[in-house]
C-alpha cells in the first residue's frame, strides 16, 4: 500500500485520466471510421471534463490542496491506491496502447465500455474522499456523465 | 430496438444484481477449503441479501407513493431510460452460481468478485438518478459505500494470498 493520496494529487490524476481517455478516443476514432463520429463526440465530453476536474483543483485553498483527502476509515484511499497500483487503471499508461489487438468496431466499444467504469470506478472513490466544498456535487455531476457515457456505447454497440 | 426500462424495472435489477452477487459468494464459499476465506464469502453473501431486502423496499415504498406510471420524477428532466437499459450489462449474468465450477484459482475468484462489486457501483452510480427524494439518493450512496467496504476487504485478501504465493 502506498502513501495517501492528497486532493491535489487526486485531481491530478483525475485530469490524466480524462486526457488519457480523449488521446484514446481520438487515435480510435481515426482507426474505426464506423464509429468515428460517437468516438470525437466522447472525446470532446472528455476534454470539458479535464477543464472542469482542472478548475477544482485550482479553486482548492493551500491548505486544502496539501491536506489528505477526507477519510477516517481509509476506505477511499485504499480504493485509489488499487485503481492506481493495482494494473487495474494506471492513469500513467500510453493509451493509444489500449488499442492494441483490437480490431473491429465492436471491440472498441467494448473496450471503451470498460475504460468508462473504471473512470467511474476512480471518481467514486474521489467523490467518497473529498468535501463538499472541495467539489463533492461536481464530482458526482462527472460521474453522472460518465455513466451516460456507458448507455451511448451500449445503444452504439447493440446497433452495429 | 431500443429497449427503455421504468423504475420499477431498474429496481428489479438492482435486486437481481444483488441476488446474483449472493449466489456467486455462495458459490465461492463452498470452493475454499480455508474457514476464514469461505466464511468471508458467506458474510458478504448475508450482506449482498441484505441489499435485495432494501431494494425491494425501495421498490415497494416507490409503487405506493407512484402505482400508476412507475415513474419515480415529476420534474422536468426525466431520467434517460434508455440509460439503465445500457448499464444493465453490468450486474446482470444468467447464472452466477455457474460461473465458478470449482477448478478456478482463488486469487481469479476474489478478482472475479471485485469486478462484479464494480459493476454494481456503476449500476447503483445511474440508478440514483432514478429516484426522486434525498432518502432514496442516500440509502443507495450507502449501499455504493458498502460495497466500496467489500472491495476492500477482498483486496485485503488478494493480497495477503498475493503474499503467500510470493
Amino acid at each position: 500500500m502506498g502513501m495517501p493520496f492528497n486532493a491535489d494529487e487526486v485531481f491530478k490524476m483525475a485530469e490524466q485520466i480524462e486526457r488519457n481517455g480523449v488521446k484514446f478516443y481520438r487515435t480510435a476514432a481515426k482507426k474505426f471510421p464506423k464509429v468515428s463520429e460517437l468516438l470525437l463526440d466522447l472525446a470532446e465530453m472528455e476534454v470539458q471534463h479535464e477543464k472542469t476536474f482542472a478548475l477544482m483543483r485550482n479553486e482548492l485553498s493551500g491548505t486544502e490542496a496539501e491536506s489528505l483527502v477526507f477519510d477516517p476509515n481509509n476506505e477511499a484511499q485504499m480504493y485509489l491506491q488499487v485503481m492506481a497500483d493495482d494494473h487495474v487503471f494506471d492513469p500513467k499508461a500510453d493509451p493509444v496502447k489500449l488499442l492494441a489487438g483490437i480490431e473491429t468496431p465492436e471491440e472498441i466499444l467494448k473496450k471503451a465500455i470498460g475504460l468508462e467504469r473504471d473512470s467511474i470506478m476512480f471518481y467514486v472513490g474521489i467523490k467518497e474522499s473529498i468535501s463538499l466544498r472541495a467539489g463533492k456535487d461536481k464530482v458526482d455531476a462527472i460521474i453522472k456523465e460518465e455513466v451516460g457515457h456507458i448507455a451511448i456505447l451500449k445503444q452504439k454497440l447493440d446497433g452495429l | 430496438m431500443t429497449v427503455t426500462l421504468n423504475v420499477f424495472e431498474v429496481f428489479d435489477i438492482a435486486e437481481q444484481i444483488e441476488r446474483n452477487g449472493a449466489k456467486f459468494y455462495r458459490r465461492a464459499a463452498e470452493i475454499f477449503d480455508d474457514p476464514e476465506i469461505s466464511g468471508l464469502f458467506l458474510r458478504l453473501a448475508d450482506w449482498e441479501a441484505e441489499h435485495v431486502k432494501i431494494f425491494a423496499l425501495m421498490k415497494k415504498q416507490l409503487a405506493e407513493s407512484n402505482p400508476e406510471t412507475g415513474k419515480s420524477r415529476t420534474d422536468e428532466n426525466p431520467p434517460e431510460k434508455k440509460m439503465m437499459a445500457g448499464l444493465a450489462v453490468f450486474g446482470i449474468r444468467p447464472n452466477p452460481g455457474n460461473e465458478l465450477n470449482g477448478r478456478e484459482n482463488k486469487v481469479d475468484i476474489i478478482k472475479r468478485a471485485i469486478e462484479n462489486e464494480k459493476d454494481s457501483i456503476v449500476f447503483y452510480s445511474g440508478l440514483k438518478d432514478f429516484t426522486s427524494t434525498g432518502v432514496a439518493i442516500e440509502k443507495i450512496d450507502d449501499i455504493i459505500k458498502e460495497e466500496l467496504h467489500h472491495i476492500k476487504i477482498l483486496n485485503k485478501f488478494r493480497e495477503r494470498m498475493a503474499s503467500v504465493q510470493n
